[in-house]
């Protein structure tokens, strides 16, 4: 058999080493620029962040707000009006001249107090996290319902959950959600009925609130936007929460939020 | 005395080696950290380069420098290395790679009888080079992985680590096959032989490149204003 040539060997090896030259520029070029690209899907992804956290702080102070200026409209309509109404029963009784009248007038006083202080306790009780301390997550949701059915609505309710699988946090924050959806039904939804399902599933809680109410088109022309909307977004934002909202016009709105465990 | 083309173009090949050297010189005092291992990276392959052309122009063998160099070197390498990634892992096995390699380096000499067939023999030591080619890849491969998972910048062309690495990964990936065929290149044919190290020169060449623009890339040194 014949020697290879020299010539023969020389493009072998050259081939070779061209061969792997190449590989290796590709290699380095293929760096730059992914280099680049991730850089730049990476800048794009810490804007959304920003955004994200952006938003969520506005939906936090708007919460905030909006929980101010329930407060004062509480104060003012029913505090306000009844003390008022409680002091000028109270400075009548001066004015009458028959002990029957002055008892009856106290006693009118004594039944503005008595709804007044039932009022504020109302009020404490929508601003204080104690009712959950004292009365459990599932308790302080029922107790939430008796207040609202005082208002004619009915309200359909199912848990199948253990309270312990939730950190004092997550139970404050979905109490706040459910309250803040009940406010807003009471206020602009006119449902007669509500229904809350409250079920535990592998992995992940899912809160499910729908109404029969009139329900909205777009999102953003429900009359609850910018009341308690952000603050249920900001809410179901703190417990990694998926929120989604469906509503029709005449056809009531649905409401899922998947908190994961 | 004739030099035929392949040497010269050897001798021309070879001046990047200089150029990275002088830069390394007048970088040293920007230097700082790993680029400082680079620094004193150049100076080795400048004496190095130096004191082989000197034993090549008075017709005796340089071989011998080959496993000293790939010895000293190396160990450079991963010492540069462990400090440009700041890695835990590879500051504890700094030190045993730097054995390994010198272990796998020097084992082949110890039958040798006394200093003099050291200096005498006359085999490239090409798996020794191919050794330590593939350290020096998987630490190329370690800083890639480590600017894809902390991009800290848009460019990484303009950093000096990216152009020592590129250099390194093009130099040592294409010379491995070289080193495998070098003893038998030489044994073959002298022009064989001087074609294949001119192929080798003109790598070597874009690896000086590479090496002389990380150099001038090096930022300065922030001065405290007080």
């Amino acid at each position: 058999m014949e020697a290879p040539q020299e010539g023969t060997f020389a493009y072998l090896i050259l081939a070779g080493l061209g061969f792997m030259l190449l590989l290796t520029l590709m290699v380095v070029i293929f760096v730059v620029f992914y280099q680049r690209k991730f850089f730049r899907q990476q800048r794009e992804m810490h804007q959304l962040e920003i955004r994200h956290q952006k938003e969520i702080t506005e939906g936090i102070v708007q919460a905030q707000e909006n929980e101010r200026e329930r407060i004062a409209q509480d104060l003012h309509d029913e505090v306000g009006a009844s003390l008022s109404a409680a002091r000028l029963f109270i400075n009548q009784i001066q004015y009458e001249e028959t002990l029957p009248d002055m008892i009856e007038l106290a006693d009118q006083a004594h039944g503005v107090l008595g709804t007044l202080v039932q009022e504020v306790r109302r009020v404490s009780h929508h601003l204080s996290p104690l009712v959950v301390e004292k009365l459990g997550f599932t308790g302080a949701l029922r107790t939430l319902f008796q207040q609202l059915e005082v208002n004619g609505l009915v309200i359909e309710h199912h848990f199948s959950l253990e309270e312990k699988m939730l950190n004092r946090e997550q139970q404050l924050a979905l109490y706040r959600v459910v309250q803040e959806v009940s406010v807003n039904i009471i206020k602009h939804a006119e449902a007669r009925r509500v229904t809350l399902e409250l079920t535990q599933q592998p992995g992940f809680l899912r809160l499910w609130i729908e109404d029969d109410g009139k329900g909205f088109d777009n999102p953003k022309d429900s009359p609850a936007t910018g009341i308690g909307l952000s603050g249920i977004r900001a809410r179901a934002s703190f417990l990694n929460a998926r929120l989604t909202m469906d509503s029709a016009p005449g056809a009531g709105t649905r409401i899922e939020m998947l908190v994961p465990l | 005395m004739q030099y035929s083309v392949q040497q010269i173009m050897l001798s021309i090949l070879v001046i990047p080696t200089w150029i990275a050297g002088i830069i390394a010189v007048i970088r040293f005092r920007r230097a700082e950290g790993w680029t400082k291992v680079l620094c004193y990276i150049q100076f080795l392959a400048f004496i190095t380069q130096a004191y082989s052309d000197f034993l090549w122009h008075r017709k005796m063998t340089n071989l011998f420098l080959y496993p000293i160099y790939i010895t000293l070197e190396g160990s450079l390498f991963i010492w540069m290395y462990s400090l440009m990634l700041k890695s835990t892992w590879l500051d504890k096995a700094r030190i045993w790679l730097i054995l390994l390699l010198a272990f796998a380096v020097c084992s082949k000499y110890f039958s040798f009888h006394s200093f003099q067939d050291f200096i005498n023999h006359d085999v490239i030591d090409g798996l020794s080079r191919i050794i330590e080619g593939g350290i020096v890849i998987a630490l190329v491969s370690a800083y890639f992985l480590k600017s894809f998972s902390e991009i800290k910048t848009p460019h990484i062309h303009r950093e000096p680590a990216f152009w020592v690495s590129g250099g390194l990964l093009i130099y040592f990936s294409s010379t491995i096959i070289l080193y495998i065929f070098a003893n038998f290149a030489r044994r073959y044919s002298q022009g064989f032989n001087q074609s294949f190290w001119v192929v080798h020169a003109a790598v070597n060449f874009l690896l000086y490149v590479a090496y002389s623009i990380a150099l001038w890339k090096l930022p300065r040194k922030e001065r405290l204003l007080i």
